[in-house]
């Protein structure tokens, strides 16, 4: 078998100091082949936005290793660390804050032209910036813009076509289309399929909103307190969950509209109390497990694997 | 229910507000009208910019100037127009309140959150200290927060809890219309949907009415009666949710649910409206959706469309209407 492009070897990031630790990642196995189309789910503090910053290489695991096609990214250097660079770039979620606002389009796209594909004369720029914005489907006018003069819409476009200036092989996208509004949203996300097959290019999106997931991605991993519960293919994930908080989140994601669903949102708040994932023994997500057993308050459970995909639990719903 | 034999204690008419710019008068709301019954969740749809926001802050009196605000607001038989500071006082927060969008970044980080609903709930009433306390702490316990936050500061806590005190500032004084402005937009699906049964259980048990501002007609769908689709300014379309969501009569809406994404979706390829909405300036001739529709003809160009009534108080206005009811 071929290094994968990107790998993952029980990787851990711990924030915070002794009075409460946060492990964003704790111990992560993950491994991503070139041109695939992947999608990280979970709530706010699962650690998604961490691991996108690790896969892009912008923070260092305390421990574990991360490896681009077999080497460790932490010993990358000179050729081969603009080289990674080149290959996997980043979408921040933001698109108002990711620019900077005095620089317009034109100046912002040329950056990554300018170090990492060398480029140097103004024509040379000038043509290169034109073919970015027509892959995102902006007009070419804009180049000239700053960003308060682009919409939501315009501006991650824009943030997109800097990730693609240096033909990289796979973008991490984290929650590209969360600060948009539905049609905003739609026309960004159908970019991505599009770029994935015109471009041959792989795609790591992290997102909460798991009917989004479903919508790029071929593979699901959901994301808990820092660790990925589970991992299935979109099609066996969204039709048989197999952990309980899988299958939570796939109860309350959007979906279309039939007449049954008018009176939803019948959530038992009796239970309703927030905690402090960790601060639980055991699995993290038990407070809010229907499912638990006794193992469960003792250790996390370690990943169980077959050909239908990977589980974290001790007690997984069977189909 | 017919909506239309309600009665409406909160009456929009006309309403219309004006920024001055470089381009000339911004319109950024530009003729609404609206009424919202005892009890009923109304919601406010429309993408980022089209007025839901303003529409709001016009309704407590909050616009400041240059903005300028026309048209009338009637609640209970009062011109708010018309409130001076003391009326003001008394109707802000009593009778109409608000859970500002961006909640996690409303409250101040260096106070604790007792001492701002507290001191929210005496800037409102004539309460000693120690009735305001009692206050605070029901509503907290209303959105089932535990007492012992209001020792806390806002950085202590969770997003999902931060929203709930800005829900119970709002509900503190047992206003009888609740503005939220999108309540749920930052939190992730789970507390998402904890806010809304929350936020539909205080409809039950207090009887308030809310006025649900999102650009989520998912979330829409869960929480509301009835849904006003705003555009550019104006409301386009508005009636019962299931009117509004299952057969959308104006191209906008239509346009607006197909492109929500959706789990059942992932095979399929969703179509986002065209194009992107302009700011309004001056006077407007024609619908202003035209430049984005699919079913554009010269008259809607040329002239405002008329207003249609359908069945159960459903208004759009549409020269093309997806369909059309026989009566």
């Amino acid at each position: 078998m071929s290094s994968p492009l990107l790998e993952f070897k029980d990787v851990s990031i711990v924030y915070g100091s002794k009075g409460r630790q946060v492990k964003a990642l704790d111990s992560v196995n993950l491994r991503l082949d070139e041109g695939e189309r992947v999608a990280f789910v979970g709530e706010s503090g699962a650690g998604k936005t961490t691991l996108a910053r690790c896969l892009a290489g912008l923070i260092r695991p305390q421990s574990g290793r991360i490896l681009f096609r077999g080497k460790d990214i932490n010993t990358l250097s000179g050729k081969a660390l603009r080289e990674f660079r080149k290959s996997v770039q980043i979408v921040f979620q933001d698109p108002y804050d990711a620019m900077n606002p005095h620089q317009n389009v034109r100046e912002y796209l040329s950056i990554p032209l300018r170090f990492l594909n060398g480029m140097s004369s103004k024509a040379e720029l000038d043509e290169a910036c034109s073919r970015l914005l027509e892959m995102v489907g902006l007009p070419v006018e804009l180049l000239g813009k700053l960003p308060h003069q682009l919409s939501g819409g315009q501006k991650q476009r824009v943030c997109i076509a800097r990730a693609l200036a240096s033909d990289p092989k796979f973008i991490v996208a984290d929650e590209p289309s969360s600060m948009l509004d539905a049609s905003a949203s739609a026309g960004v996300l159908n970019l991505f399929r599009e770029l994935a097959v015109t471009k041959n290019m792989g795609y790591a999106v992290i997102t909460h909103n798991i009917a989004v997931a479903a919508y790029l991605c071929d593979t699901i991993h959901v994301m808990y307190a820092g660790k990925i519960v589970e991992s299935a293919s979109t099609g066996n994930l969204i039709s048989r969950p197999r952990h309980p908080y899988s299958h939570l989140l796939l109860k309350y994601a959007p979906r279309t509209l039939s007449r049954l669903d008018l009176s939803s949102s019948n959530l038992d708040l009796e239970g309703d109390i927030e905690f402090d994932p960790w601060k639980v023994r055991g699995c993290r997500f038990r407070p809010l497990c229907t499912r638990a057993v006794k193992e469960c308050s003792l250790e996390f459970p370690t990943p169980t694997r077959d050909e239908d995909g990977q589980v974290l639990c001790y007690n997984p719903i069977v189909y | 229910m017919c909506w239309g034999l309600n009665i409406m204690f909160m009456e929009v008419e006309r309403l219309r507000v004006s920024f001055p710019s470089v381009a000339g008068l911004l319109r950024a709301v530009d003729g609404v009208s609206f009424g919202v019954a005892e009890g009923e969740v109304l919601g406010l749809a429309g993408e980022s910019g089209c007025g839901k926001t303003t529409t709001a802050l016009s309704l407590l009196r909050l616009v400041r100037p240059p903005g300028v605000v026309e048209g009338s607001i009637v609640f209970d038989g009062k011109d708010i127009m018309e409130l001076n500071d003391e009326g003001l006082r008394e109707y802000r927060w009593k009778e109409v309140s608000m859970v500002f969008q961006g909640a996690m970044s409303s409250l101040n980080p260096v106070k604790k959150v007792g001492y701002q609903l507290v001191d929210t709930i005496l800037d409102h009433t004539r309460l000693k200290r120690q009735e305001a306390i009692r206050l605070a702490e029901a509503a907290l316990k209303k959105v089932r927060l535990p007492e012992d936050v209001l020792e806390r500061f806002p950085h202590q806590l969770s997003g999902g809890q931060k929203q709930r005190v800005v829900i119970a500032m709002a509900i503190a004084l047992n206003p009888r219309l609740i503005i939220a402005d999108e309540p749920t937009t930052a939190l992730d699906v789970l507390t998402q949907e904890k806010i809304l049964t929350l936020l539909r259980d205080i409809v039950r048990s207090t009887g308030s009415a809310i006025l649900f501002i999102s650009h989520d007609l998912s979330v829409l769908a869960k929480i509301c009666d009835r849904i006003a689709v705003m555009y550019m300014g104006r409301i386009l379309e508005m009636g019962r949710k299931e009117d509004v969501l299952f057969s959308p009569a104006h191209p906008y809406t239509k346009g607006l649910i197909d492109s929500n994404i959706t789990i059942d979706k992932r095979g399929s390829l969703v179509q986002p409206v065209g194009g992107s909405p302009d700011l309004v300036v001056g006077d407007v001739r024609g619908c202003r959706f035209n430049p984005r529709c699919a079913h554009a003809t010269p008259e809607c160009v040329a002239s405002e469309p008329p207003r249609l009534e359908y069945r159960g108080g459903r208004s759009v206005y549409c020269y093309h209407p997806r369909y059309v009811e026989n009566e």
